[in-house]
C-alpha cells in the first residue's frame, strides 16, 4: 500500500494528460484482469452468461478473418462509419442551424419549439417502419433513423449556448450597430461554440447508440448488423466483440471531434 | 345450537377441502411467441381454466421471436414453452434446452411469397429469382423453408440477396414496394395474400422439408420436476383435442387470441390455419418420437434443421437429436391414466 502511495506520489510531477492516461490504462487493465479471473480462472460467471476472454478473442478473429454476418470486419466498419458519419454530419448541420435560430430569434423559437417538444420523446426505433415506407431499405432510411437521434442534442445545446451568451457582449455589439451577418459570425457563433461542441459530442454518441436500431432496416453489412445477427445466433462472444468495435470506433471519433474542438476554440486558451 | 355449530364447521371444512387444490396449485413459467397458431392451446386452456384441473398455476412470458426466448432460458425466466423448431435446435446447441413434443406441422405455412403481378413469370421460370432481393427473418423456420425452396428451384443460397428483417418490417417493406419476394410465416402469409395480393410461390412442404414447431423445456427443470412437465403437456394436448372437436368455438377463440396480439386475421385466414397446420394427439406424438426401431421420424426432421443451421454458420456442429429430443415427458403422460385421459378428452366444456 505504501509502495503504491509512493508510486502515486511519484506521479505528482507528471503532466495532467499523462496522469489521466495512466489512470485510464490502469482501470482498463484491472477490468481485463477481473474479467479473466471471474470467467476463466474461477468460473464464477459461467460462459453461457458472459463469454470469457478466449471466446471473445476467437470471435474477434472470426469477424476479422473469415467474416461474420456476410462480411468481414473491414466491410462492416466501413459501412457503419459511412452511416454514422453521414447521419452525424447531417444532424449536426441541421441541429446547429435550428438551435442558432431558436436561440437568436424568439419568434422562431415559438414556432419551432412545440414541434420539437412533440418529436423529441419519440424513440428512434419507432421511426423504423416509417423510414422503410418513405425511403426504402437503402442507406437513406438508416441515416434518417440516426439523424433523428443525433439531431436533438445539437439543437438543445446550441440554443442554450446562444441564450447564455454574456448580455454585455450582445449589448456592446448592438450599440456598435454591428450588421446581422457580422453579429452572427463574430459574436453569436464564436460565443456559443463551447455549448455547440458539447451538443456535437452528445450527437455523436447518439449516432453510435442508434446504429444498431438503424441497421435493423434491412442492412447487408455494418457493426449494428453483426450485433443483430449475433443476437439471433445467441452468440455472446460475438456480441461482446462487436460492442468492443463500436466502443473503439466511438472513442476514436470523439477523440477526433475533440481535436477539432481544440482547434476551433483555440482562442479560449490563447 | 350445538347441531348448528357442527353444521357450520362441516361447511367450512368442506369449503376448505374444495379450495385446497387451487391453493396447492404449483407455479410454472410458460414462454411462447404471441400470434402463433401453436400458442392457441395456452390461450384456450387459460380461458377454460384447465390449468388448475391438473394443479398448475401458469405464469406466461411472451417473446417477439425465438432467439430472445431461448436466451431468456439462461436466466431461468421460463420453465417450459413453445417455439419454432429452428430456435429449438439453436437452444439445444447453446444451452441444452430439450424438445419434449411437437406443437404442429407448419411446413405449409412457412412460405416464400411473390408479388401477384410477378407470380406467373417466376412460377414458369424460377431462375428469375436470381439476383433479386429476398426479405426474410433469418435463423427462423421460414428462413429454413425459403432456402429449401431455392434449392428446389436449383438456386444456391447466394443467388438471392437475403435481407434480414423482422416479420412486421417485411410486411411494411413489401407493402411499400421495397421488395417483390418475402419469406413469411402464418398469419403473415394471409395478410400479404389478402392485402397485397401476394401469392405463395413455394412453401416448406412443396420444397420437401418438414417444419415442425417444438414444445420445449429447460433440461434442469424437466429433470427436477418431471411431473409438472407432464401436466403441462397434458393440458396442451387437451386443448388441441378440444379445439378439433369444437371447431366453431375454437375458430372464435383463435380470432380473439390473434386480436389480443394486435393482429386482425380474416375468417378465411383462420380456416386456413386449421386446414394447413396438422397438430398431433398423444398417440401420434409418441409414435413420431419412437426410437424403438432406430432413429425416430422427429430425429430426422430436427437433424435436417441442425444441418441447415450449420450450413448458414449459426452453429459449428449439428447436435445429435438424441441429446435433446426427449419423449420421456410424453411417455409419462401416457403412463398416467388420469393425465392420459385428460389429454385425449374432447368433451370438456
Amino acid at each position: 500500500m505504501q509502495a503504491f502511495a509512493e508510486t502515486w506520489e511519484g506521479q505528482g510531477d507528471m503532466r495532467p494528460r499523462m496522469r489521466r492516461t495512466f489512470v485510464a490504462v490502469t482501470t482498463l487493465s484491472a477490468l481485463g484482469v477481473a474479467w479473466f479471473v471471474l470467467t476463466t480462472e474461477t468460473g464464477l460467471i459461467s460462459s453461457g452468461r458472459f463469454p470469457d476472454p478466449a471466446a471473445t478473442w476467437a470471435a474477434m478473429r472470426q469477424l476479422a478473418g473469415p467474416g461474420y454476418a456476410g462480411s468481414t470486419l473491414v466491410v462492416h466498419v466501413a459501412q457503419s462509419l459511412k452511416l454514422v458519419l453521414g447521419g452525424f454530419l447531417f444532424a449536426s448541420a441541421l441541429g446547429v442551424s435550428v438551435g442558432l435560430l431558436m436561440g437568436w430569434n424568439r419568434k422562431a423559437e415559438a414556432l419551432i419549439n412545440p414541434v420539437f417538444l412533440l418529436l423529441r420523446p419519440i424513440p428512434p426505433l419507432a421511426w423504423i417502419p416509417l423510414a422503410i415506407l418513405w425511403l426504402g431499405l437503402g442507406d437513406a432510411a438508416k441515416i434518417m433513423v440516426i439523424v433523428i437521434a443525433a439531431f436533438v442534442p445539437s439543437v438543445i445545446n446550441t440554443s442554450t449556448g446562444v441564450r447564455t451568451i454574456d448580455p454585455t457582449i450582445v449589448e456592446a455589439a448592438r450599440m456598435l450597430g454591428t450588421p446581422h451577418w457580422r453579429y452572427m459570425s463574430e459574436v453569436l457563433v464564436p460565443a456559443s461554440l463551447p455549448a455547440i461542441f458539447t451538443g456535437l459530442r452528445l450527437s455523436l454518441q447518439a449516432a453510435w447508440t442508434t446504429l444498431v436500431a438503424a441497421e435493423l432496416v434491412g442492412a447487408l453489412a455494418g457493426i449494428g448488423l453483426v450485433l443483430n445477427v449475433a443476437q439471433q445466433d445467441i452468440y455472446p462472444a460475438m456480441i461482446l466483440s462487436a460492442m468492443f468495435v463500436v466502443g473503439v470506433l466511438g472513442w476514436l471519433m470523439t477523440l477526433l471531434l475533440g481535436l477539432v474542438e481544440s482547434y476551433a476554440l483555440g482562442w479560449r486558451t490563447a | 345450537m350445538q347441531h348448528k355449530y357442527l353444521v357450520s364447521v362441516a361447511v367450512i371444512v368442506a369449503c376448505m377441502g374444495i379450495q385446497a387444490p387451487s391453493r396447492a396449485a404449483t407455479a410454472i413459467n410458460i414462454s411462447y411467441q404471441p400470434v402463433n397458431y401453436w400458442a392457441l392451446p395456452f390461450y384456450i386452456a387459460t380461458k377454460k381454466g384447465w390449468w388448475k384441473d391438473v394443479g398448475l398455476m401458469p405464469s406466461f412470458s411472451t417473446f417477439p421471436a425465438g432467439p430472445p426466448q431461448i436466451a431468456a432460458a439462461q436466466a431461468k425466466s421460463w420453465d417450459v414453452g413453445g417455439t419454432g423448431s429452428v430456435p429449438a435446435v439453436l437452444g439445444a446447441a447453446r444451452f441444452g434446452i430439450i424438445t419434449i413434443g411437437l406443437t404442429n406441422d407448419e411446413s405449409k405455412t412457412n412460405a416464400l411469397l411473390v408479388r401477384g403481378d410477378k407470380y406467373a413469370a417466376v412460377k414458369a421460370n424460377p431462375k428469375l429469382l436470381k439476383g433479386q432481393r429476398l426479405l426474410v427473418t433469418t435463423n427462423s423456420t421460414v428462413d429454413y423453408a425459403s432456402r429449401a425452396c431455392l434449392k428446389k428451384f436449383g438456386l444456391g443460397v447466394n443467388d438471392m440477396q437475403v435481407v434480414n428483417l423482422g416479420q412486421a418490417q417485411i410486411i411494411t417493406a413489401f407493402t411499400s414496394n421495397n421488395g417483390d419476394f418475402a419469406g413469411v410465416w402464418a398469419p403473415n402469409t394471409y395478410t400479404l395474400e389478402e392485402k397485397d395480393h401476394a401469392k405463395v410461390l413455394c412453401n416448406g412442404a412443396d420444397a420437401g422439408v418438414v417444419v415442425p414447431g417444438a414444445l420445449i423445456a429447460r433440461a434442469d427443470y424437466a429433470k427436477k420436476h418431471p411431473g409438472r412437465v407432464a401436466k403441462f403437456l397434458a393440458v396442451y394436448l387437451h386443448a388441441w383435442t378440444w379445439a378439433k372437436a369444437h371447431p366453431k368455438q375454437a375458430h372464435a377463440m383463435t380470432k380473439a387470441f390473434y386480436a389480443q396480439g394486435g393482429v386482425d386475421v380474416s375468417d378465411n385466414g383462420i380456416n386456413q390455419e386449421f386446414a394447413l397446420r396438422p397438430v398431433f394427439p398423444l398417440a401420434a406424438q409418441l409414435k413420431m418420437m419412437d426410437r424403438s426401431k432406430g432413429s425416430s421420424q422427429v430425429d430426422g426432421w430436427f437433424s435436417n434443421i441442425g444441418a441447415f443451421l450449420k450450413q448458414v454458420g449459426t452453429i459449428q456442429a449439428n447436435p445429435d437429436p438424441k441429446t435433446y429430443l426427449d419423449d420421456s415427458s410424453m411417455k409419462r403422460v401416457a403412463a398416467d391414466a388420469k393425465l392420459s385421459m385428460f389429454a385425449n378428452d374432447a368433451s370438456a366444456k
